[in-house]
């Protein structure tokens, strides 16, 4: 067990830090997205007031 | 008629009997089958577990993919929540094929002067805790849904609130919030770590993960019914074609068995899916859960005959 607990030292590391890594890394991308999406619409607003 | 499936003899009628059983009950309640064919394989076949599991696991991505099409041309899937579980559902179901070769690895133990090996008996006791899980779950749902005619989304149109699973009571920064399944804030830990969970399960057992994903987004982020169902889909799709791909190379897929329950299962779907008009769906899944709980207790059978 503890043979293979150390062989696989690097992929347990991996498992703890990637899918928060990945949920930030997702969360930051839709944030982006939905924000660029947004702007024009608002500065077309602005325009036309 | 007999083929040989790793050093295992099966008739195919019998293998082709059981994919037509696993497509109706698929078809009737929306799940892959993996918790139902990989315990049966394994016990009433003989099928050696690795086996079981890379085949259900490629039965699986067949049996799904036309539900996730559809799903998804109807706007049931919320991409976000999707990609955000997939990063740790990958990790998980990796995780599980290598768990899964570390006890084939250990080769074989005696218990009560019975030689065994260390996968199969540790497979089925897990087995067995994760279809009382699920069996579990899904009559707590079918129960708190009892004597409620609305669905959750009516009921939330109507009250114009939202429904908060309980998952999001924990605040933990960094917080995300996903608008398409009408989940307001959520921590990202608790999205990213228990999809690497039931990536385990899927990865160990050969489990798509459906039975356990669908309620974990419903009461645990509190995602709307009909976007937890595509979602869901999407997630079971995507995490079995991952583990198909991994046992693959593993040499754990037996294309012959995968074959002949594609096609029975392929079949015996859409007659599934007919009886559904006639049932409502609360009583589905209560039935449900009793089938499930049949399939522990043949494991319950097998486990205290030949070892306890």
């Amino acid at each position: 067990m503890k043979k293979f607990l150390d062989q696989q030292i690097l992929y347990i590391l991996l498992c703890l830090l990637f899918p928060i890594a990945w949920g930030i890394f997702v969360n930051v991308i839709f944030t982006l997205v939905r924000n660029r999406r947004a702007k024009p619409e608002s500065d077309q607003i602005q325009y036309h007031i | 008629m007999l083929i040989d499936i790793s050093g295992v003899e099966a008739n195919v009628a019998y293998l082709f009997l059981l994919g037509c059983v696993a497509g109706l009950l698929s078809g009737f309640f929306g799940i892959g089958g993996g918790a139902l064919i990989t315990p049966i394989l394994q016990i009433i076949f003989q099928i050696p577990f690795h086996i079981c599991v890379g085949s259900s696991l490629a039965q699986t991505v067949g049996s799904s993919f036309t539900a996730v099409l559809r799903h998804w041309q109807m706007g049931n899937v919320d991409l976000k929540l999707a990609l955000m579980i997939l990063g740790g559902n990958f990790l998980g179901v990796e995780a599980g094929a290598r768990i899964l070769d570390y006890l084939n690895d250990l080769g074989t133990m005696v218990i009560r002067n019975q030689e065994t090996t260390y996968v199969e008996y540790y497979s089925r006791w897990l087995f067995l805790c994760v279809l009382l899980l699920v069996a579990i779950l899904i009559m707590a749902e079918s129960f708190r849904n009892q004597g409620n005619l609305q669905t959750e989304e009516d009921r939330r149109n109507l009250s114009n609130s939202t429904y908060n699973g309980f998952l999001q009571r924990f605040h933990i920064p960094p917080l995300a919030e996903f608008p398409t399944s009408c989940v307001s804030s959520i921590s990202i830990f608790a999205v990213s770590y228990p999809a690497f969970l039931i990536g385990v399960t899927t990865g160990l057992l050969g489990i798509g993960g459906g039975v356990i994903t669908i309620p974990l987004l419903i009461y645990g982020y509190g995602a709307t019914t009909r976007k937890a169902v595509g979602t869901g889909l999407l997630l079971v799709f995507s995490s079995t074609l991952y583990g198909t791909v991994t046992h693959a190379i593993r040499h754990n897929v037996d294309l012959q068995l995968v074959a002949i329950l594609l096609i029975g299962s392929t079949i015996c779907a859409q007659f599934g899916a007919i009886a559904t008009q006639a049932i409502s769906g609360r009583s589905i899944r209560f039935y449900f859960s009793f089938i499930v709980l049949g399939v522990a207790g043949l494991l319950l059978y097998d486990l205290s005959s030949r070892f306890l």
